[in-house]
């Protein structure tokens, strides 16, 4: 009786949780997978005007390349960050049992990094660029960028510092740990390259660092601590390891902060600083593995849930990337691979395994699960969530196996010194062009994907006690028996 | 349930902790700052500096010697920064004169005309 | 581990990194120890200086905002990082006006005067370390000036012969439409359909004026002291 009691007020305290963060959860969501598709829709167009130069030749504003920096910085800022603010919001709000009071405020902290993003990508297309990879957005944007963040990420670490005694979650590390890495890292970049006057060298060094940063150290651990959230959640079992956990999670922050000077191996830069970006670029194999085997034993345990659940199969999916991020990493930056993919299409196709294959992918598991809870509606369709799942995985497997296929042979083609340049240049020729199908299958996994939230969004998604699972009998109605509509 | 632990003593004092450790690196960034932006004094190129400075200079004092102030005949070459304040001291010190303009429409424009 | 323990062990793991990476390379990068010409090994005197000429910092600006380092890197490796120094042109003059061989790998100073160093992301096109000597070249065997091949490449990249599988994006947003009046000389270009094309006027505005002469000073084999020289011949003096 009172175990009933405990859990109605559970359920009352979390359904209040989840509706303080409604507002702002939503609209980061809503607002991400907007920007997602306008990345999804860049991308195409710099896949097409790679293989297809003269396409749209006549808008210089779209060139190839502010069309790619463009896509980059749409896909990073507008889509990659306000995912992550969405979940860490709901994430930690949930996990430490509180509801969040400054919502007002983190919403129009959202409006204004909406602006920010926008201006930004306005600038680039005019050619206000800056020039240095990943933050081609007009400097003064990045002061923006860092109040808002603030704004909307400094009330996580405060509910996390008020919640109830008792057990801290191996997901809460990972949310503190990527919202405290990445103002450190953000900051520390745009100081050095925009504030100080430093050596040209080490100006694009620290470039490069950005960028390994801000996948290994933020976009990582947020889609780990999703995952560490719902693969337990979901299939009702406990995480298979702690100690495992622990390793992965002391692993990552280790190995993670050390690449991405080897971007720029052979460069005028101490060789060191490329040798040590290598060696924790290969390294990143050890938390990735770890944190591939404790979530995908976790997920085994009731494997069932896995073929039902769109958030966990969406997750189960963004880990095994993971595991392969780790492996591909190894390879790529060998350095006698290095030097052969250092100036290969093979650097985007990783780019696009980490910032899709994994965190997209587990964005979008945790969106499955995140939105029906703050909307108080079941998603509408199944065929649209299968129809999003599949050719977001084929269209991803197809770019990165493309890119880094096609990368690595173009590298070699690079390296004959003694045949003409023209040979290594359209050696790419077959997989620009595959990778424009993919591009495109992706934009129509993603038109399925946003008009199901957009439904999800106007509220008008199923009224139901029964989520919606990806069950293969139609005779199964999500609706329950005899298709009755419950309502809550 | 613990409610003694979130206060609002504590959400402020979290608050501060958190904007402190997010800050943390850029403080330190700060306090470091001098080691970024030093000018650097290297004894070898301060030679090749003063050299070059020294060119500079002889040819500015070349050049100068051109930018004086000078008369000819009717005009006078003035140096540029006070082209204006010596203009202008001209039109102060002179005095309005008659002049030969006839203003179209005026009452001796029109007499003129009658009288063709 | 306490909350405590958790930040200290973060600040720990980030910090040695932040310092050894960033902080101290940097700081010892801006004041880089100049090298001296030995007059017997090299027969020059004074301090290694290379200088380029030509609007370095502007067309720096131009080629940054305009993507061009995704498509094309601005470095020559060492060789255990890269062949590219053995690219017939690339890393110098194979054979320059005295029959000398003047490739050579970057060094810290060959990017002095530009904010970032343009290492490039990808190589879809060739490295443009010495891509001032390449562009006169093509110029010369055109009958075109530098300055007139270089806008005409930016604006019809594959209109040239030996260039049809370039996919160099065209760049019409540096150049517009001459006025009637203007007394700028304008450049009559042809649209890629070569011969049966439709012959249009361009005038090169600011950026592309800076981003034609950056790209021109784009020459980097400059003899470099013996100290620094890792393609050192033996000769008789060593």
């Amino acid at each position: 009786m009172s175990n009933q009691l405990s859990n109605n007020l559970d359920s009352s305290l979390r359904t209040s949780i989840d509706r303080s963060v409604s507002n702002p959860v939503m609209f980061f969501f809503t607002s991400g997978a907007a920007w997602l598709a306008v990345a999804v829709l860049l991308g195409i167009l710099t896949s097409v005007k790679s293989h297809w130069p003269s396409f749209l030749e006549g808008c210089g504003a779209l060139n190839t390349g502010r069309a790619y920096i463009a896509h980059l910085n749409v896909l990073i800022y507008g889509w990659a960050f306000q995912a992550a603010f969405g979940t860490i919001v709901w994430l930690m709000a949930r996990l430490c049992r509180k509801p969040s009071e400054k919502s007002g405020v983190i919403l129009m902290a959202g409006h204004l990094w909406n602006l920010g993003v926008s201006i930004g990508i306005i600038g680039i297309l005019l050619g206000k660029g800056t020039g240095v990879p990943w933050m081609e957005f007009p400097v003064a944007t990045w002061v923006i960028f860092l109040i808002c963040y603030v704004l909307i990420a400094v009330w996580s670490f405060i509910q996390f510092r008020v919640r109830e005694g008792g057990h801290v979650y191996v997901s809460q590390w990972y949310l503190l740990s990527a919202i405290f890495l990445f103002p450190w890292i953000y900051g520390t970049a745009n100081i050095f390259i925009f504030v100080f006057d430093g050596h040209p060298v080490m100006t694009s060094a620290i470039a490069a660092w950005y960028k390994s940063a801000v996948v290994l150290l933020f976009f990582i651990p947020i889609a780990i601590a999703s995952a560490y959230y719902i693969a337990p959640k979901v299939t009702g079992r406990p995480v298979y390891s702690y100690n495992l956990a622990i390793f992965g999670f002391w692993s990552l922050m280790a190995v993670g902060p050390w690449a991405g000077m080897q971007k720029l191996m052979g460069a005028p830069l101490p060789p060191l600083l490329g040798y040590l970006g290598a060696g924790a670029a290969i390294l990143f194999f050890i938390p990735a593995i770890t944190v591939g085997l404790n979530i995908l034993m976790t997920v085994r345990s009731n494997g069932e849930r896995a073929k039902q659940s769109p958030s966990l199969r969406f997750t189960a999916a963004g880990i095994i990337a993971l595991v392969t991020m780790g492996i591909f990493g190894i390879f790529l930056n060998l350095p006698s691979v290095l030097q052969g993919v250092q100036f290969s299409m093979s650097g985007y196709g990783y780019e696009m395994l980490a910032l899709y294959g994994v965190f997209t992918m587990c964005m979008f598991g945790a969106i499955y699960f995140i939105v029906p809870r703050i909307t108080m509606r079941e998603w509408l369709s199944i065929r649209f969530i299968k129809m999003h799942f599949n050719l977001s995985v084929y269209g991803i497997i197809a770019i990165v196996i493309g890119s880094i296929l096609g990368g690595y042979l173009q590298g070699n083609a690079q390296q004959a010194w003694d045949e003409p340049w023209m040979n290594a240049a359209t050696s790419t020729y077959a997989w620009n062009v595959f990778n424009s199908f993919a591009w495109f299958f992706i934009l129509i996994s993603n038109l399925f994907f946003c008009l199901h939230l957009l439904l999800m969004w106007m509220r008008l998604g199923r009224r139901s006690n029964h989520p919606t699972l990806l069950i293969e009998k139609h005779g199964d109605s999500p609706h329950g028996l005899e298709g009755k509509i419950q309502t809550t | 349930m613990d409610p003694k632990r979130d206060t609002t003593l504590k959400r402020f004092g979290a608050f501060w902790i958190g904007l402190f450790i997010i800050l943390s690196f850029g403080l330190a960034t700060l306090l470091l700052s001098p080691f970024f932006t030093r000018e650097i004094e290297d004894p070898a190129l301060q030679k090749e500096y003063d050299a070059r400075l020294a060119v500079k200079e002889e040819i500015d004092a070349a050049q100068a010697t051109q930018l004086e102030y000078k008369e000819n005949g009717e005009s006078a070459q003035v140096p540029p920064k006070q082209a204006y304040k010596f203009t202008a001291k001209q039109l102060l010190e002179s005095k309005p004169t008659k002049s030969d303009q006839v203003v179209p429409g005026s009452p001796t424009d029109l007499e003129l005309n009658a009288k063709k | 581990m306490s909350f405590k323990n958790f930040i200290l062990g973060l600040i720990a793991t980030f910090g040695l990194p932040w310092l050894l990476l960033i902080v101290v390379p940097f700081a010892k990068m801006r004041n880089i120890e100049p090298v001296f010409f030995d007059e017997t090994k090299d027969g020059l005197t004074g301090v290694y200086t290379p200088e380029r000429a030509g609007r370095i910092a502007n067309g720096s600006e131009v080629y940054g905002a305009n993507g061009c380092y995704v498509c094309h890197s601005q470095v020559i490796r060492p060789t255990y990082a890269g062949s590219e120094i053995w690219r017939d042109d690339w890393a110098g003059q194979k054979k320059d006006a005295d029959d000398k061989d003047t490739r050579r790998i970057s060094n810290v100073w060959d990017y002095n005067g530009e904010p970032i160093a343009h290492i490039g992301l990808t190589r879809v096109g060739p490295d443009l370390s010495n891509a001032g000597y390449r562009l006169e070249k093509k110029a010369a065997q055109f009958g075109m000036t530098a300055e007139e091949y270089v806008y005409t490449r930016l604006l019809t990249p594959r209109s040239f012969v030996g260039n049809h599988w370039s996919t160099c994006p065209s760049q019409p947003q540096l150049f517009s439409k001459p006025d009637a009046y203007a007394q700028e000389k304008a450049y009559i270009v042809k649209s890629d359909e070569g011969e049966k094309g439709k012959e249009k006027s361009y005038v090169p505005g600011k950026s592309a004026k800076a981003l034609a002469s950056y790209l021109l000073s784009l020459k980097k084999d400059d003899p470099i002291p013996d100290s620094m020289n890792y393609r050192r011949v033996k000769t008789a003096a060593n």
